[in-house]
């Protein structure tokens, strides 16, 4: 057995051996299928159930699994070994929101791509092919940054703040918030109603989130080439009220005008030029749509569509759409980076700070570090290391050993 | 007095659990029916009619009772269970549910939450709202409604484009009564139950002869979509996946999918889409020829359609949509029509 495998195993299993009360059993945990994934060993168990918390928490205490998930949907029978065997009964409505979904200047800074073909690297994200050789290959490795957090963070929030609560009216009580250990967040509804929902129903809950498919015309924005034009209304609840707020953060930031691509350079320069008196006119009541001369109807859809993508919250579609979907148990590790799946609600979210508040392992060992980019954690700096042999804090080493850019030693 | 007016209900509503319990408590059989000659005239126009125009023919008033109706109905759903197919039952569905439609446009406010409460258990309030200078009738629970729409196409119907307040979307009464019609055609699709000929004498005639024309009805569906392949007939989303391929760039597995399936449901053959693959970047024959088996039914009992058009809106699939997209709801709808209007140009 590999050292470095079983050294996170052991190190996974003695955590489950001592601290257990964080692990959050879902409602209905019997009907649920859960799965595990290891780190000595490849595939995963899947199809397994249990009807009692104690059974699961002596299960992990022993095999120090590196993942652990639990089936969004319930099942009458959750261990049956294929699904159309397991009789669905419904499912939570879940949203997974991961950096790596986000368009972020960090991941400039932190994430690696190889082409597998003809070892060309380069930085951030991936290319759809290599510029070098053309292949679609890749080995790639991904870091997370606070700057990535917080911007997953923050689409959660708005998840919750701008649709959830507003719009679909589900109440906090039937919300759970959780950071995935990794590099984003989920967020669980078990609202009674939703339970029912397929996936093509799933899926237009995806697209009003993040305004797929919005016509202007069902929210306030009416074409018209004589008299009063008229506009969307923060008044009016549900979308029309987010694009008017979003159209008025674009004046009230002019320099995000410069990020409408559809926009003409000309169009950009009298709309950041009058972006205060537009400003003032849409402050209105009710607001005043007026173009200034040269920002013609195709411009303020222009505008309008960019609101809208700026006031949509980013998700992963096919994780909310999946009826069958297995999802972090909360209280758990993850495996790539031994932090804590940590279960949230929206005071602690706001403060919540994954490098310190979702680590668990004290004390330190020794690893040989291949090669990791810089980053922080519990409060200190690390610099890029390359082919060291350190002492660290148990914590880094299991995040380096996790990503697979440190080993230990024979 | 009070069971004419439950006999005028349920002959309007003949799917409604009001309308089956009254049948119940009339324990009206078969063999009554087949004594019915105006009963079953009025089964066969509404059955007949719904297979060729997905309308539901109107009671001829002076010579059908309400009665006559709803012992119709009763017939003619013993009809499509028995006749087991899902283009029939489709069709008739339909029918049914545009009838129950027109009704709805009538009734009040209130009668129709009531409808909706009863039968569907909906959340479905009378709530007049204003909104941006428009008025609303109903507000119905965002779950009920999802369910309800699915199937929708236009892009009116999406829930992104519906006011939703607190859970709730906003409907103005046509809206309510076109989202209960929808929830009618699924009652009617989903509600199956297993009925074997024979029957009595007239009903079982009227069996065999309407089995003989919904299959010749469907053998003539199949004929539109299979034969010879009209490519200039493909809908643009699939004309894209294929220009895409042929310039080998990578496709989602999703997008595999969807143009393997419909491939094969026009009648390509497993080599020829085989062939179209040699290009993709990560091609390997023996993977790529299980997958194409795989959703052909070969290895598996499930013989797969493609998505429908909803799927690849969300997918961002569906691209370059031109006017006959509006019509249609699925790809290969789009090739049947498409075809049918092309063929006699090039042949």
């Amino acid at each position: 057995m590999d050292k470095t495998e079983e050294f996170l195993k052991n190190q996974f299993a003695a955590y489950y051996q001592r601290k257990h009360e964080g692990l959050t059993m879902p409602p209905d945990y019997e009907k649920r299928e859960f799965a595990f994934f290891w780190f000595t060993r490849r595939g995963a168990l899947r199809h397994t159930s249990f009807t009692k918390k104690e059974e699961l928490i002596q299960f992990i205490a022993n095999e120090g699994p590196a993942h652990i998930f639990y089936s969004a949907a319930k099942y009458r029978k959750p261990d049956a070994p294929q699904m159309p065997l397991k009789e669905w009964e419904g499912a939570n409505l879940i949203f997974d929101i991961d950096a790596d979904h986000l368009i972020l200047p960090c991941q400039k800074l932190h994430d690696r791509w190889l082409c597998t073909e003809c070892s060309t690297r380069g930085k951030g994200q991936r290319p759809e092919a290599c510029p070098n050789c053309g292949a679609h290959a890749f080995q790639e490795l991904k870091w997370m940054c606070k700057e990535c957090l917080d911007a997953a963070k923050s689409e959660a929030i708005k998840i919750i703040e701008e649709f959830l609560l507003p719009d679909f009216g589900i109440v906090h009580k039937d919300i759970m918030i959780v950071f995935s250990g990794h590099r984003g967040y989920h967020v669980h509804c078990f609202t009674e109603e939703v339970q029912p929902l397929g996936s093509a129903e799933r899926r237009e809950i995806v697209d009003y989130v993040s305004g797929v498919g919005l016509d202007f015309l069902h929210h306030g924005l009416v074409d018209q080439s004589y008299g009063i034009p008229k506009g969307p209304d923060t008044r009016t609840p549900g979308w029309e009220q987010k694009i008017a707020r979003g159209i008025k953060a674009i004046f009230k930031s002019p320099s995000k005008i410069s990020e409408i691509t559809q926009l003409k350079a000309s169009q950009k320069e009298i709309l950041t030029r009058d972006a205060a008196s537009i400003l003032r006119q849409l402050e209105e009541s009710p607001p005043r749509y007026v173009m200034p001369k040269g920002i013609g109807k195709v411009a303020w859809r222009a505008i309008a569509q960019f609101a809208v993508e700026q006031m949509g919250a980013k998700v992963d579609e096919p994780v909310t759409t999946d009826i069958h979907r297995l999802i972090r148990l909360p209280g758990s590790l993850h495996g790539k980076t031994g932090f804590l799946v940590k279960q949230l609600d929206m005071n602690s979210l706001e403060k919540f700070d994954p490098f310190s508040d979702a680590q668990v392992f004290e004390g330190s060992t020794e690893v040989f570090v291949k090669e990791s980019p810089g980053f922080s954690l519990g409060n200190t700096e690390y610099p890029p290391m390359r082919e060291c042999e350190c002492e660290l804090p148990l914590s880094v080493a299991i995040l380096l050993l996790g990503k697979g850019v440190a080993i230990i030693n024979e | 007095m009070l069971e004419d007016t439950k006999i005028y209900e349920a002959a309007k509503y003949p799917w409604s659990i009001s309308a089956r319990r009254l049948l119940k408590e009339l324990d009206i059989s078969l063999k009554e029916i087949d004594a019915d000659a105006q009963a079953l005239q009025l089964a066969r126009s509404r059955l007949l009619q719904a297979l060729e125009t997905k309308e539901s023919a109107s009671p001829e008033r002076k010579t059908s009772s309400e009665f006559v109706e709803l012992t119709s109905f009763f017939v003619a759903k013993v009809m499509v269970d028995a006749i087991k197919s899902m283009f029939f039952r489709r069709r008739w569905a339909t029918a049914e549910a545009k009838r129950a439609e027109r009704y709805f446009f009538k009734e009040s406010d209130l009668k129709l939450a009531q409808l909706a409460t009863r039968n569907f258990n909906w959340q479905l309030d009378p709530k007049p709202t204003r909104i941006a200078g428009r008025e609303f009738s109903h507000r119905l629970h965002f779950a009920n409604y999802l369910a309800a729409t699915a199937g929708f196409h236009e892009r009116e119907w999406k829930l992104v484009n519906k006011r939703m307040v607190s859970g709730y979307v906003l409907l103005r009464k046509g809206d309510t009564a076109r989202v209960l019609r929808a929830a009618v055609e699924q009652l009617l699709i989903s509600d199956v139950k297993q009925v074997t000929p024979p029957f009595p004498p007239n009903i079982q005639q009227f069996y065999e002869e309407l089995e003989v024309i919904v299959r010749g009805r469907t053998e003539r569906m199949k004929q539109e979509i299979m034969g010879e392949i009209i490519p200039e007939a493909f809908p643009p989303c699939i004309q894209a996946l294929l220009g895409d391929m042929a310039e080998g760039k990578p496709l989602s597995h999703i997008a595999r999918f969807t143009i393997t399936s419909f491939l094969l449901n026009v009648g390509m053959d497993v080599d020829s889409i085989l062939n179209l693959f040699v290009k993709a970047p990560d091609f390997r024959e023996d993977l790529a020829r299980y997958q194409i088996e795989h959703i052909a039914g070969k290895r598996g009992s499930t013989e797969y359609t493609p998505p429908a058009c909803a799927y690849l809106v969300s997918t961002r699939l569906c691209v370059k949509k031109d006017k006959y997209c509006e019509f249609i709801r699925h790809p290969l709808a789009y090739y049947r029509r498409r075809r049918k209007w092309i063929k006699p140009k090039s042949s």
